[in-house]
């Protein structure tokens, strides 16, 4: 390591002196990673989470949840990419997460689409938070359709809202939806700069996608939602992070079970495992590697 | 336009992607050495031929003891008549006058732009367009450029002569001055005369250049030649206006194109369809149409498979019409991406279904960020062909109590112009998602169940209306929880007069 960091022979000799050899490898190789990530300030290791401005950090829109944003690469929903959105059964409050994201964009003004979402869209509740009418379109699969045949059209339908560019966010429920598709639309995203969630359910956990941002939503009691990070641009973070919502503040809580601790203390910005022995992380875990998986399937079950 | 490989050109395209034509396939490689015969003779050789010795007039055993290598075919007048056409299809996206050069084995195209000059941005920028268009059809072309038309095919068809030096040099093709044609016609070797005199007599006389022949005795000239001569050469120099026959598009599209080989891939097809695209956007550029529907039909050997093996057809829908070929092109990518080949296509045949009338859009300086409105109604009337017009909504919420009222979606074409202002919400908290029927809930120990007992969270908020129109609802609304901290939106029928006093609940909406 310590020929490496002197081997940078166009780089002013600013960065501390190459610790000897005689000392512990490790603080040889902390002294060794700062002088390079002080050398070149672009530089982003896989344990970092990308902060607006800094290394690693991608284009993104703000979650509108404090707790949520400090957790994600760039703080907020990532632009001109997929985000998915894992769900064990629909309507565990994914839309009241996205509501303050999707009020920022109606505000910009932007255009919102929802494709093939599971239930009805309730206009009244949309339009109580606050989303123009002119601004929110609804595109459904025909009546009538088989799975098959309607799970196809919702992706050409997100296909094409994806590449006319005239949306601003996307949100596209897709059951059963195959690999290649989702990169079809992570490639058609990124040729935008529309906030693009699939909603997918927490079964296809197990396969690999091609989205940047994969988190797994479950209900939490008392109006909080329970999300676990399976795959960031950042460290890996094993507890799922239960994130209170803003929403019904009017309806009381459950009498006997108390309002669980809004949020738990957040993790060391680099995770001990990533800065001690691990040069990196894997970016897209397998389910061996996922916590949940059991309990998703549990879930499903 | 004068293709002077044309009879090359029709039987083996050189598409101008060298590197997607070596990935392809069944299409002849650049550096193959090909020779094209008729009646056992020689006519045109491509470059690697020439440098292996091959000339034109040579006999085919002349050819084979130059080298075995020679790829020799025969030549085909129905392929270049097919090419032809094609290129007068495709040149008509310039001009709707669009002539065939009368003489035969001319190989040359005459256009009149004079009047789209301006449109296509100044001469040299409307010669650019055209030879990149053409160049995508897979042929080498000459583009001459002149006030009269048959100057400008002279001047496309002149061939390449050497310098004193020896070298090579690319004569002078464009002249838009008269004065200016008149020196580079006069320059021109008699060969140029070829099909309406005799060039050897004219040599004989020592007339070496067009210019030395004009400068003879008309009446000599005419008596020993004919009219002919003198004829072409007054048209060329624009001294006698000329009456062309135009080139008239056929009321139908229906191109067809053999494949230089037998073609399993994709890319294999798309090169050939590019040809027929082109042509296609050429015909509805002089409909001033463009396609909504149109058909490649993959035509395969007959009796490869032991029995009639019919044609596949690829259909390509759109909802917007469109001519532009680049367009066309992705869209037909689309669709043979999904064809299986089973068996190798040799042929193509290229229909159009429907057309709409079109009329281009005209260019915005500064494109809007969000998409342009006309992107946007593009989108919606692709996606409401698809899917049906009820399936593409708008919200449009209606004061009414019942939330299965209040939650109106309206299709986005039927959207009123102004739409009315949102109900003001004094209500309690509504939940995102309906259910689009009321699920029965069970009641185990007097609590509603849905995947586990649900606890009550919210006081009952009644809902009693829609006495007048039949859809008669007495609820009272809950919001309730499940053990896992999902919450639902949750009512009770409260007991009519028919029913037997029984609380029934049912799960309507979901947070």
């Amino acid at each position: 390591m310590s020929s490496l960091v002197s081997s940078g022979s166009h780089a002013p000799p600013v960065d501390p002196p190459v610790p000897p050899v005689a000392q512990p490898a490790e603080a040889g190789r902390q002294a060794a990673l700062e002088a390079l990530a002080q050398r070149h300030p672009g530089l982003w290791r896989a344990g970092q989470l990308g902060r607006a401005g800094q290394a690693g950090s991608v284009p993104a829109l703000e979650t509108g949840h404090a707790a949520l944003s400090a957790e994600l690469p760039g703080g907020g929903w990532p632009l001109g990419a997929l985000t998915e959105l894992l769900l064990a059964e629909p309507g565990v409050g994914e839309l009241r997460l996205l509501r303050p994201a999707l009020a920022a964009l109606a505000a910009a003004p932007r255009r919102l689409a929802l494709v093939g979402p599971p239930h009805l869209p309730n206009a009244a509740c949309l339009a109580g938070w606050g989303l123009p009418a002119r601004q929110v379109f609804w595109v459904r699969a025909p009546a009538g359709a088989g799975k098959a045949a309607a799970q196809a059209d919702l992706l050409w339908a997100a296909e094409q809202v994806l590449r006319s560019q005239a949306f601003g966010g996307v949100v596209v429920w897709l059951p059963a939806a195959r690999p290649e598709a989702l990169r079809r639309l992570q490639v058609l995203a990124q040729a935008g700069d529309a906030v693009a969630w699939a909603v997918r359910p927490a079964g296809v956990l197990r396969e690999s996608s091609p989205a940047v941002l994969r988190l797994l939503l479950a209900p939490a009691p008392g109006n909080a939602v329970s999300i676990t990070f399976h795959k960031r641009r950042g460290p890996v973070r094993e507890q799922p992070l239960v994130l209170p919502l803003d929403e019904m503040a009017a309806v009381p809580g459950r009498p006997s079970a108390p309002r669980p601790a809004p949020a738990e203390a957040p993790l060391p910005r680099v995770s001990q495992a990533v800065a001690g022995e691990q040069d990196h992380v894997v970016l897209d875990r397998g389910a061996s590697a996922a916590p949940v998986a059991g309990r998703a399937a549990a879930e499903l079950a | 336009m004068h293709l002077p490989r044309l009879s090359l050109d029709a039987l083996q395209p050189n598409w101008p992607e060298p590197d997607a034509a070596a990935a392809v396939p069944g299409v002849l490689h650049h550096g193959v050495p090909v020779a094209v015969m008729e009646r056992e003779r020689v006519v045109l050789a491509n470059t690697p031929a020439v440098a292996l010795g091959v000339q034109a007039g040579m006999r085919r055993g002349g050819v084979q003891a130059l080298s075995a290598q020679v790829v020799q075919l025969e030549r085909e007048p129905a392929a270049e008549a097919q090419l032809m056409t094609a290129l007068a299809l495709a040149l008509l996206h310039f001009s709707p006058h669009v002539s065939l050069h009368p003489e035969p084995d001319a190989a040359t195209v005459m256009i009149d732009a004079g009047a789209s000059v301006r449109l296509f941005g100044g001469h040299r920028a409307l010669c650019r367009a055209v030879y990149a268009r053409v160049r995508r059809l897979g042929v080498f072309l000459q583009l001459g450029c002149a006030p009269t038309a048959f100057g400008a095919a002279w001047l496309a068809a002149q061939p390449f002569r050497r310098d004193r030096h020896g070298r090579m040099v690319r004569p002078a093709r464009r002249a838009l001055r008269p004065a200016r044609m008149a020196r580079l016609l006069d320059r021109l070797p008699v060969g140029m005369l070829r099909n309406v005199a005799d060039e050897g007599w004219l040599d004989g006389i020592g007339c070496r250049t067009v210019g030395e022949v004009r400068g003879l005795p008309r009446a000599g000239l005419q008596r020993r030649l004919g009219a002919d001569v003198l004829a072409r050469l007054d048209q060329a120099y624009g001294e006698v206006p000329v009456r062309f026959a135009w080139f008239a598009a056929p009321p139908e599209f229906a191109q067809r194109m053999e494949l230089p080989g037998r073609t399993e891939s994709v890319q294999g097809v798309m090169a050939g369809a590019q040809r027929l695209l082109l042509a296609l956007g050429g015909w509805l550029a002089v409909r001033q149409a463009g396609v909504t529907r149109l058909a490649l039909r993959l035509e395969h050997e007959r009796y490869r498979l032991g029995c009639e093996t019919p044609a596949t057809p690829v259909t390509v829908s759109l909802a917007e019409p469109s001519r532009d070929p680049a367009h066309l092109c992705r869209l037909l990518q689309e669709r043979l991406d999904k064809v299986q080949f089973t068996v190798p296509a040799v042929g193509l045949l290229l229909v159009v279904e429907a057309m709409q009338e079109c009329l281009p859009r005209s260019e915005a300086l500064f494109p809007e960020p969000g998409g342009t409105p006309a992107g946007l109604g593009r989108l919606l009337d692709t996606l409401m062909a698809r899917l049906g017009h009820e399936n593409v909504l708008q919200p449009l919420p209606l004061a009414d109590h019942r939330p299965e009222r209040a939650s109106r979606w309206c299709p986005v074409d039927e959207m009123p112009a102004r739409a009315p202002a949102a109900p003001a919400q004094a209500w309690p908290a509504r939940p995102p998602w309906l259910l689009a029927q009321p699920l029965p809930l069970a009641v185990q120990r007097h609590r509603p169940c849905h995947g586990g007992p649900l606890v009550l969270l919210s006081r009952p908020e009644r809902i009693e209306s829609g006495w007048w129109d039949d859809a008669l609802a007495t609820r009272d609304y809950f919001v309730a929880e499940r053990a896992d901290g999902l919450r639902c939106w949750v009512y009770r029928q409260r007991p009519g007069r028919e029913e037997g006093g029984e609380y029934r609940w049912f799960l309507h909406g979901l947070f």
